[in-house]
């Protein structure tokens, strides 16, 4: 509605913003604009009775623009209220005085201050003028009691018409009052009560959702309980049987020591007694006899090579090994040392790119397996000159060693075979040794936290790749 | 020994067939030797400090010692040996099966003067005793007898 933009416009926007302020600023505005309408009209209705302009009315009215500017820009009803409510006081009361006292219609009209005040300012304001009126009527009424300053003769017009138009409109200004303040409170309460409405039903959506919450909650709960259970359970079972495994390899390489060192005594028994007969005896045999001494007393240096390699392989993981800083070049060279007969006797090339001259290792060990892998490389080679190539990268993590051969290479089923303890591809009479060489490796590639593999073709060459993780520690 | 005085040797060992072989080997030698033999731990330590039966034998000018023996072990007999101020003087040989690098640097530790292998073959067992027999007895001064 157009009138009711119109009003807005003279409502401070603090206010406008809030639904329950609106209602109350729009009657603070309304009021008014209906004392300035009425003041206005009673102005004109005088004029016409005395026919003299009515300064006083005028200059009400221009309170009131002013009061609606100050409302406009302050938006205080405490201070609006009883600013209307005084200056009707002011105009009304004195004029009550002059038209009669206590029979005064203007009298009635100070009914005005008490209701403006409790509609606007509040419920205190309104109580405080009602008292103002209750008392302005008493001393008015002390006046009366006094015939000789009774103002009763000062009564304008007696005329019941425009009494009965006062109190009508009075009437209908309180009713006004009563219905807005009715009206007010309802609309609140109702405003109240949606929105209490609103939050319930919105409390009862959450219980509901929270609800649903714990449930969820109480049934992860209990998932997560089994989960744990479950992890536990499986957690030490695998506890035990690593224990059990780690018993059992102990074990194992324990009988492995025990049964290499208590296997050769009687070894070296056999293998002497049957030397000392042959030399004792010898007139007594005949050429055959020898040649059974014979196979008896190789077959005991065969045995008995083979268990120092058990004897060796298993004191790889029994001893507590020490990492040291280790230059690789100098390992190699003393290794290459060892094996300086037979690098002459096959006419080997030897080429050794730099090696790493700071590497954390178990210094005996990794000469363990450059010994086995560089005399691998010697061994299984039938070329006029068997070529060995010794490199190494770093990487992030560890070190890639690799040996390169132009030997006779290994066929792709037999790469993975090689590993295994004791496993030998070749009769002993072409190849000799015992197969321990490369399971050792592999051993203690894995002490040191590497890998091993090759690269083969059957009659060009073998690569052996290995690798030493940078993080070794003590432990 | 220049003096012709036959060398004395105390050989600590319980397996009959290396005392066997080891007196073949001694009888090989050219060195003239009286090699006697304590068949245990116990017995060789009776032996070194005249005890019992053992009451008028010779302090020995060297002494082989095996290492696996029961009861009392060749580690043993050498602990006691190198804490006894007349005996401690007298170089011991460790022999053994044992190829194991705890072994040899356990009866270093222990002041063997030195450690030799049992081998395999025989015929470089003999060796092995030529060549003790010729570092011992030509080569090395014994300390002084009292």
């Amino acid at each position: 509605m157009n009138l009711n933009r119109w009003i807005d416009g003279l409502i401070p926007q603090n206010l406008l913003a809030q639904k329950e302020s609106i209602r109350k600023a729009r009657i603070v505005v309304f009021i008014h604009l209906f004392l300035i309408i009425m003041i206005g009209v009673l102005g004109i209705q005088s004029m016409f009775i005395t026919e003299v302009p009515d300064i006083p009315v005028f200059v009400l009215i221009f309170f009131f623009v002013g009061f609606l500017l100050f409302f406009k820009y302050k938006g205080s009803f405490l201070i609006s209220g009883n600013l209307i409510a005084l200056t009707v006081a002011a105009f009304l009361g004195p004029q009550s005085l002059t038209t009669g006292g206590l029979f005064s219609d203007d009298l009635l009209w100070l009914i005005l201050c008490p209701l403006i005040a409790f509609l606007i300012a509040g419920k205190r304001s309104g109580v405080l003028w009602g008292i103002f009126l209750l008392g302005f009527t008493a001393y008015l009424y002390s006046i009366e009691l006094d015939p000789s300053t009774s103002l009763k003769e000062q009564v304008l017009t007696d005329d019941p018409k425009y009494l009965f138009v006062s109190l009508f409109i009075l009437f209908f200004i309180m009713l006004s009052v009563i219905l807005i303040y009715e009206q007010e409170k309802n609309s609140f309460i109702h405003l109240l009560k949606e929105q209490s409405a609103r939050l319930l039903s919105q409390k009862n959506e959450i219980e509901q959702k929270n609800q649903d919450i714990d449930q969820a909650h109480q049934a992860l709960l209990e998932v997560n309980t089994n989960l744990e259970q479950r992890i536990n359970q499986r957690t030490s079972s695998l506890k035990k049987s690593n224990e059990k495994l780690l018993q059992s390899n102990q074990d194992l390489e324990q009988f492995a020591y025990v049964a290499s060192h208590d296997l050769k005594e009687p070894l070296r028994m056999v293998g002497n007694f049957v030397q000392l007969l042959e030399e004792e005896y010898t007139e007594k045999l005949d050429e055959e006899g020898r040649s059974y001494i014979e196979f008896a007393v190789n077959g005991v240096k065969r045995m008995s090579v083979l268990i120092d390699d058990l004897l060796q392989f298993s004191r790889i993981g029994r001893k507590d090994i020490t990492f040291k800083k280790v230059d690789v070049n100098l390992l190699v060279g003393e290794k290459l040392q060892n094996l300086q007969q037979v690098i002459k006797e096959k006419n080997v090339q030897i080429k050794i790119a730099p090696l790493p001259q700071a590497i954390i290792c178990e210094k005996s060990q990794l000469g363990v397996v450059f010994y086995n892998l560089i005399s691998n490389a010697i061994k299984f080679n039938d070329k006029k000159t068997p070529i060995i190539e010794v490199s190494c990268e770093e990487h992030e993590q560890d070190w890639h060693f690799s040996i390169k051969d132009n030997g006779i290479g290994i066929s792709e089923n037999n790469k993975e075979k090689i590993f295994e303890i004791f496993k030998r591809l070749h009769r002993k009479e072409d190849y000799e040794g015992t197969g321990i060489g490369l399971s050792l490796c592999r051993k203690i590639i894995l002490r040191h936290k590497g890998k091993i593999w090759l690269d083969s073709t059957l009659e060009k060459g073998t690569t052996f790749y290995f690798t030493i993780n940078k993080n070794l520690k003590n432990e | 020994m220049s003096n012709g005085h036959p060398i004395e040797i105390l050989l600590i060992e319980d397996n009959e067939g290396d005392i066997i072989l080891t007196k073949k080997a001694f009888e090989r030698g050219k060195i003239m030797n009286n090699l006697s033999v304590a068949r245990d731990g116990k017995e060789g330590l009776d032996y070194l400090f005249k005890r019992g039966k053992f009451e008028n034998v010779s302090t020995p000018d060297l002494i082989l010692l095996d290492l696996n023996m029961p009861e009392v072990s060749g580690q043993e007999v050498l602990q006691q040996i190198k804490a006894t101020d007349e005996l401690k003087s007298i170089p011991v040989v460790v022999l053994t099966t044992s190829n194991s690098d705890e072994d040899i640097l356990r009866s270093y530790k222990l002041q063997a003067s030195c450690y030799i292998k049992k081998p395999v073959d025989f015929k470089q067992f003999g060796e092995v005793i030529q060549t003790l027999q010729n570092y011992w007895f030509t080569v090395v001064k014994f300390p002084p007898r009292n």
